[in-house]
């Protein structure tokens, strides 16, 4: 499209019909301070070309002259696809739209209202926004070609402009056909695939779905199947099991049956057998019991006679040697009475060994109390020597009063704090010396003491005062001294309180003199040590006791003395030797009891023999009574075992013929014992166990017999579902599902894979046109920017996306270039753009005021451009700054502000 | 003695191998059976012997059974029945089934003891477990009657087969050894016969009376006996019952006339109803075939019982480009260069490719019409 003219009226700042052009078909400059209007004038072509003429809104309504109510009017005369058409637009109130194209010479009327928009738009751009205002992206290329003020940069390109440049670099596929085959392949696809890829599931879902569902519950049914036939084998197995097991258990029972009857035989056999043992045994019990009594009966005679025999020699003998043993024991207890005669004669000798013991005692202890008795009137006389001391001592300290420690602290604490004041208030006193040297009257007006001081020659008076002095000299001086400040008062305060606390405290001392008072404390303190030193001594004499216990224990030695004295008269005289005493004790001891411990001897050794003495006459009577009483129980027992009348001989004979019949019942009891043990152990309880074993194997049989018909009830009910026939269909289900599936799969991936591999190319053919848009837009940005910014980068959707400089191979991203960087990168794309579509018709291209970060050199280099570019474009700057571009000099340059004042 | 000799029914057998006419299949198994009792009748048998695999499992759906016993009696003769290996005589097994009890002439032989019939002794081998390394055989005594025909029934394998499996090895003199006139084998679906010392045939696998898979050789089969006397050799018969034919034919197209004489061989096949077709074509496929192919297919699946068509070894023709030069230029027609590049190559997605080539064929034609 090329521009031919533009005329407005009542549209923002232009009240007055304005009409600017005709414009140059190649560079055209409007120019005009701020405020003039160039934006507004690129606004109203814009939607002069692009808006519906019945739009409404806060937009449009801005439009309109403030505070006026016009109509925003526009005509735009353009050329397009060989035509020159004329639009005339108005907005808001009494809108319209018509559309005149040039027929024969005249315009005339091509289209009104929508009709005229929709036309419009048709010629220059494919999509219809709808009512309202429009987007760029639907401006076609124009989105491109026109750059509005601040919006340079190229956002998101429509598909149509794609198409347009497609179309123009007949990378397009131009045929019906190539679209309808795609189409064809596209519906193909969308009967298995979503526009995103995915494989349609739910209500549109290919026919693979629903196979693969039904796959999966063939396989279920075959897994159920599977398991009822397996179940069913299983169930066969156990009835076989329980058949075979059934069948041995039948089999044990009839051997069982016939081990029973056998062991019964023999159970009957060992019977009776037992019976007759036990018959022969008692027999022969009993003739053996015979045969022991009757020879017991013959030995019992014998041995009672031998007995008898044996008895009376005994007898006989023991009444023959019991005089001389009775004799003997009389000897015995006679020497036992003069042994102890003599030992209690011995014994009688002790007393005097006790009374010569008890003396030496005595007289250890007689010595002991001496001495003690010494020590202790040595101790007490110490001890009140002592206390004597420590009496003076403490009767002097307490004839006077001496401060204490802390007293005398706290006094030289005192003390020096005075003393301190007193400094403070000598150093803050001031003074005053005359020595006068006549006499004369100081009259002391400021000072310590006011008032008049006689002065005496040769004298010095003083006056002291704080914080001045004043005295006067009637006729001679006054005197003014004054001196630091300084608090004399407070010192002065400090000094009172200080001395009054110390008459206060040295008042019970008689003195506030410190060195008396030193004195006094040295001296109670002497006095102390002194007092504590002989307190100490006392202590040392007194020890553990006190000097009451001491008397006390003088006391008692001395009485313990006289007693001992008392008993020895004779040791007032002369001290015992306690020593010499106990020595002689002690010999007559051991004489003493040299003679005991042989009496003690012979007595005990007379003593041993009588006791054996007597014990064997003891013995013997005691033997002699037994065997007398033996020989009449001998006599009894022999009167009995021959009681039964019979004779030796006879009962020898008896005995001789139950030993015979003895032996003959031995033998037969033997041979039936041995057939017994023939039958082995007693077979009852064989057959007891043989019994309880058929017994538990016919219970095992019938419990086999429950299970085994159970177990067969089971197996009829799952053999009744015939599962090996429905594995069979099941499987062969799932067969002809696999093979459909399959089929269904092969035929979904081929549709699948001629789709992508479709894609594929076209996405190849496709970034193919983006190369020539980003070639040229490389070519001039280098031009601009030097070869140094390296190459742009343009996708499929021609958005530059950054430059690559150099060698570098990452992209510099737009938005990390400069903002002139910027302008010239989009600048150049945009005429790169513009270039590509031009190639059919000439283009206008618009930039308002779109290039203010660029710098002079670059801007010179963009103009020489834009003269090249003007060859096959129409060029449309609006700018303030026309000097900028006053080197285009084909340029035709339009002055707005005097367009609008009217002026050509 | 005149007897019918056969086994292995296979009733219940399932059939995956042939898709959609699975049930045409294990039905026709039936029939077979029907078939060969109206031959046992109209040939004037005595008694037929069924030497084991009456059915394919015993865990069959028992509708089958009753079909079975049914079809049996009607022959209105004995018929002496052994268990097979896929039948064998376990708790639960199809022969537990009441149906066998309530038919007096159908015997099922479940002992190991001589059957008496007219003039001669059939001695059973009835298997009951499905593996079993023991000769079934062994038990037949070899001591022979004076004027007895000796028949036994047994099913296994016989020594000395090729491909024969280790269980229910039956030795191969078995007949011999045992002193029978004829021993009846069941197993093996395909017919076969087995000569002794004397060169006299007194071994015979019958074959199963209805083919029942691909690539079975000589089976759908029943044989007619006759034995003159005691010791004389059997006359043997072979009688077709089997009503599929099961033809594999694998073919082979370069040209394109190749695919248009392969038509016409497989339309020349007489009673396509009654044939089960497995055909698989490898080759060259021209864009002018690509409807012809079509087109046998929807011919093969209406006109035949059923057909396996493997049509993977296909691949587009390599000088075949006309049509890719006829699609619009540009990325459409180099979208179809890329495709028939895969499809000619050992890609594993080459069928794929070579399939989407074709729906891009199809569809450029559409376009075109």
């Amino acid at each position: 499209m090329i521009l031919r003219s533009i005329e407005l009226s009542g549209w923002r700042c232009f009240l007055e019909k304005v009409s600017v052009g005709p414009f140059s078909e190649r560079l055209n400059v409007i120019y005009g301070p701020n405020g003039t209007g160039k934006s507004s004038l690129f606004e109203a072509l814009r939607r002069s070309l692009m808006d519906r003429f019945d739009v409404s809104g806060q937009e449009i309504s801005e439009v309109r002259p403030w505070g006026r109510a016009l109509s925003p009017k526009i005509t735009v005369a353009f050329h397009h696809g060989g035509e020159e058409y004329r639009v005339h637009k108005q907005f808001l109130d009494g809108g319209f739209s018509t559309l005149m194209r040039k027929e024969n010479g005249d315009f005339r009327p091509l289209a009104e209202g929508r009709g005229a928009d929709d036309t419009i738009r048709e010629l220059l751009s494919r999509s219809s926004p709808g009512r309202g205002l429009s987007q760029s992206k639907h401006w076609g290329i124009a989105q491109v070609l026109w750059a509005p003020q601040g919006e340079l940069r190229i956002g998101e390109v429509s598909e149509d402009l794609i198409e347009n440049i497609h179309k123009t670099l007949g990378l397009q596929i131009s045929e019906r056909t190539g679209g309808l085959v795609e189409e064809k392949i596209k519906d193909r696809y969308l009967q298995f695939f979503s526009p995103q890829g995915r494989a349609k599931t739910g209500k549109g879902a290919p026919r693979l779905v629903a196979l693969n569902d039904n796959l999966a519950q063939a396989r279920e049914k075959r897994s159920e199947a599977s398991v009822a036939l397996r179940k069913a084998e299983d169930a066969s197995r156990k009835v076989e099991n329980l058949e075979l097991q059934l069948k041995q258990s039948t089999l044990e029972a009839e051997e069982l049956e016939k081990s029973i009857l056998k062991a019964r035989a023999a159970v009957e056999s060992y019977r009776a057998l037992a019976a007759a043992e036990s018959v022969k045994r008692s027999d022969h019990d009993r003739i053996a019991a015979q045969y022991a009594e009757l020879n017991a009966r013959i030995k019992a005679i014998h041995e009672v006679e031998k007995e008898l025999e044996d008895l009376g020699s005994a007898v006989a003998k023991t009444e023959a040697e019991l005089p001389l043993i009775q004799s003997d024991s009389e000897k015995k207890a006679k020497l036992v009475q003069e042994a102890g005669e003599r030992l209690e004669a011995s014994r009688k000798d002790a007393e005097a060994i006790s009374i010569a013991e008890k003396d030496a005692e005595d007289a250890r202890e007689y010595l002991s109390c001496f001495q003690k008795i010494t020590e202790q009137r040595e101790r007490i006389k110490q001890i009140e020597a002592a206390e004597g001391a420590v009496a003076e001592l403490t009767e002097e300290r307490a004839r006077f009063v001496a401060p204490e420690t802390k007293t005398i602290k706290s006094l030289r604490k005192l003390f020096h704090d005075r003393d301190e004041a007193k400094k403070g208030m000598d150093f803050t006193q001031l003074r005053l010396e005359l020595t006068p040297e006549a006499n004369g009257r100081l009259e002391v007006v400021k000072g310590e003491d006011p008032g008049c001081v006689e002065l005496t020659a040769g004298y010095p008076a003083l006056v002291r005062g704080t914080p001045e002095i004043s005295a006067v000299i009637e006729g001679v001086a006054r005197m003014v001294i004054s001196g630091p400040p300084g608090d004399f008062g407070m010192y002065q305060k400090a000094y009172r309180e200080k001395q009054d606390k110390i008459l206060e405290i040295t008042r019970p001392f008689g003195s506030p003199d410190l060195d008396s008072l030193e004195d006094l404390y040295d001296k109670a303190c002497q006095l102390d040590q002194k007092i504590a030193q002989a307190q100490k001594r006392l202590e040392g004499f007194c020890g553990a006791d006190d000097k009451d216990s001491l008397v006390s224990a003088l006391a008692r030695y001395e009485a313990v003395a006289l007693n001992l004295e008392t008993a020895h008269p004779d040791w007032q005289k002369a001290h015992p030797n306690p020593e010499a005493m106990k020595r002689r004790a002690l010999d007559l001891k051991h004489k003493y009891d040299a003679v005991i411990r042989e009496s003690e001897r012979r007595w005990q050794a007379a003593t041993t023999a009588d006791v054996k003495a007597k014990e064997h006459l003891e013995g013997v009577l005691r033997e002699f009574g037994s065997k007398k009483q033996n020989i009449r129980k001998a006599e009894l027992r022999l009167a009995d075992a021959v009681s039964d009348g019979a004779t030796k001989e006879e009962r020898a004979k008896t005995l001789q013929q139950f030993l015979l019949d003895r032996d003959a019942s031995g033998e037969a009891l033997k041979d039936i014992q041995n057939k017994l043990r023939g039958l082995g152990s007693n077979p009852e309880e064989s057959l007891k166990k043989i019994e309880m074993s058929l017994e538990a194997t016919q219970t095992e049989a019938q419990q086999l017999r429950d299970a085994e018909r159970t177990a067969s009830g089971n197996l009829e009910i799952l053999i009744a579902l015939g599962p090996y026939s429905a594995l069979a269909v099941a499987e062969e289900e799932i067969v002809r599902l696999e093979e459909k599936i399959r089929q269904d799969q092969l035929e979904m991936d081929s549709v699948k894979l001629l789709y992508d591999t479709l894609a594929e190319c076209r996405s190849a053919v496709l970034s193919a046109y983006a190369q020539p848009v980003e070639d040229e837009a490389s070519r001039l940005m280098r031009r601009i920017a030097g070869s140094g910014i390296g190459k742009i980068g343009i996708g499929n959707q021609l958005v530059p996306s950054g430059v690559i400089p150099g060698a570098a191979a990452e992209v510099v991203a737009v938005e990390n270039l400069s903002g002139g960087e910027q302008e010239q990168l989009y600048f150049s794309t945009r005429l790169a753009l513009a270039k590509v579509l031009a190639r059919e018709e000439r283009q206008m291209v618009v930039l308002d005021d779109v290039l203010a970060a660029t710098d002079t050199p670059r801007l010179a280099r963009i103009l020489g451009i834009l003269d090249e570019a003007s060859e096959n474009l129409q060029i449309l700057i609006l700018t303030c700054h026309p000097e900028r571009y006053r080197a285009l000099a084909d340029a035709s340059f339009f002055d707005l502000e005097a367009l609008v004042r009217g002026e050509p | 003695m005149r007897f019918l000799h056969t086994a292995d029914f296979q009733i219940g057998m399932k059939a995956t191998h042939v898709g959609a006419a699975a049930e045409k299949v294990r039905e026709q198994r039936l029939e077979s059976v029907r078939r060969l009792v109206e031959l046992a009748k109209g040939n004037g048998v005595e008694f037929i012997i069924v030497a084991g695999d009456l059915f394919e499992d015993n865990g069959i759906d028992r509708t089958q059974v009753l079909k079975l016993v049914d079809i049996l009696e009607h022959f209105g003769g004995p018929v002496f029945i052994i268990p097979g290996n896929h039948d064998p005589l376990a708790p639960g097994s199809v022969w537990a089934n009441s149906a066998w009890t309530n038919t007096p002439r159908i015997k099922v032989l479940d002992a190991e003891r001589p059957e008496a019939i007219p003039n001669g002794l059939i001695y059973p081998c009835p298997i009951k477990d499905k593996y079993s390394t023991k000769d079934p055989t062994l038990w037949i005594p070899s001591e022979s009657v004076e004027g007895v025909i000796r028949i036994g029934i047994a099913h296994g394998n016989l020594e000395g087969m090729p491909q024969a499996e280790s269980d229910h090895r039956i030795a191969r003199n078995a007949a011999e050894r045992a002193n029978l006139d004829y021993l009846a084998l069941g197993h093996w679906h395909s017919t076969a016969t087995y000569a002794d010392t004397s060169g006299a045939v007194r071994t015979a696998y019958s074959g199963t009376p209805e083919t029942s898979c691909f690539g079975e050789r000589d089976s759908g089969n029943v044989l007619l006996v006759e034995i003159d006397s005691p010791g004389s050799a059997p006359k043997i018969s072979v009688l077709h019952t089997g009503k599929y034919l099961w033809v594999t034919k694998p073919a082979e197209i370069i040209s394109r006339e190749d695919l248009v004489a392969l038509r016409s061989d497989i339309e020349g096949l007489k009673g396509p109803g009654d044939i089960l077709l497995n055909l698989s074509i490898k080759g060259v496929l021209h864009t002018d075939n690509i409807s012809d192919l079509r087109r046998l297919e929807d011919v093969l699946k209406a006109r035949f019982a059923y057909v396996q068509l493997d049509t993977e070894g296909l691949r587009p023709a390599p000088d075949d480009e006309r049509w890719i030069e006829s699609l619009p230029e540009g990325y459409i027609r180099e979208a179809a260069a890329n495709l028939r590049k895969i499809a000619a190559s050992d890609r594993t997605d080459a069928p794929i490719a070579a399939r989407a080539l074709l729906e891009l064929y199809m569809i450029s034609s559409e376009v075109s019409q």
